[in-house]
């Protein structure tokens, strides 16, 4: 246990020895200040830049929700205030009547609705 | 001091470098063995020390901190870098022994050099813990703490630290520094 006690204290001696003299130099201070303010420097334009690009974003972003909507609201006004060309000029129809289903046709004509109902 | 710091007290930092710049340059000197490279270490500390002490929680725990951060930064920069010292700072620490004056001193001082090589010889990872556990005195759990391991990986590299500086103290007996190195 002694032994083991005086190769420690050797170690540790001796590691003391290796740092004797070792003193940081005059200029680290200076490199140390001066790298500081470099990284703050940096810092502020990494800010700069970061609130640059959430501007851009969200300039970006109301553009896209804008055209969307629009283009959005001309497709529902598309698909509710037109049709396709129907050849046969009937219209057939699922309607509820009196508690059951019956199928409706409308015959579109040019100058009239007629409506020809069945069930 | 450290609550100062944290408030952006230039002033507060200026003393705590004054305070533990030498303490930090000789432990990452003793991990990497390159003065130089040390330097740029303990430069490389004290700026994060200074952009990031806010997120520093116990004031009172601003050494155990700022140590994490320089033997962190010191393993990695050790792990790149050779171990191998620059030829002028082998014959520096040589010209050290010339000045003794009786045979014991001599004998000392052999043996300490070849402690120290054998030291120097080491993995980085069992010389850190040597380092952090002899010179700077910290305990285990605070060696675990500092690396981000688990104690029990600290005490096996201690032990096999122990062992290896012990197996190549045997092996080469009455070696000098320059062969050692």
């Amino acid at each position: 246990m002694r032994e083991q006690e005086a190769w420690e204290e050797k170690i540790k001696n001796v590691l003391d020895l290796e740092c004797d003299g070792v003193t940081a130099s005059r200029d680290l201070k200076d490199r140390i200040d001066r790298q500081i303010l470099e990284s703050q420097k940096e810092a502020g334009n990494k800010k700069k830049f970061s609130m640059k690009k959430l501007v851009i974003g969200v300039a970006a972003g109301c553009l896209l929700i804008s055209g969307g909507v629009f283009a959005t609201g001309h497709a529902v006004s598309l698909s509710t205030h037109s049709f396709l060309p129907n050849p046969t000029g009937v219209t057939v129809i699922w309607e509820k009547r009196k508690g059951s289903w019956a199928i409706r046709r409308i015959r579109w004509s040019r100058s009239q609705t007629d409506i020809n109902s069945r069930g | 001091m450290v609550r100062q710091l944290k408030e952006g007290d230039k002033t507060s930092f200026d003393l705590l470098y004054e305070k533990y710049k030498n303490m930090a340059l000789h432990t990452a000197y003793l991990i990497t063995g390159d003065l130089p490279g040390s330097e740029d270490i303990v430069q490389d500390t004290f700026v994060k020390v200074w952009l990031h002490c806010r997120e520093l929680k116990d004031d009172g725990g601003f050494k155990a901190w700022m140590m994490q951060i320089l033997v962190r930064t010191a393993y990695r920069s050790g792990k790149k870098k050779s171990r191998e010292l620059p030829d002028e700072e082998i014959m520096q620490k040589a010209d050290k022994g010339q000045h003794f004056s009786s045979m014991e001193q001599v004998i000392a001082r052999e043996e300490a050099e070849r402690i120290a090589g054998a030291v120097r010889a080491l993995p980085i990872k069992q010389r850190t813990v040597v380092v952090l556990y002899y010179y700077q005195e910290y305990k285990v759990s605070e060696i675990a703490a500092m690396l981000g391991v688990m104690e029990g990986t600290v005490k096996s590299r201690l032990h096999t630290a122990r062992k290896m500086l012990r197996g190549s103290l045997m092996s080469e007996p009455g070696m000098t520094v320059r062969e050692l190195v």
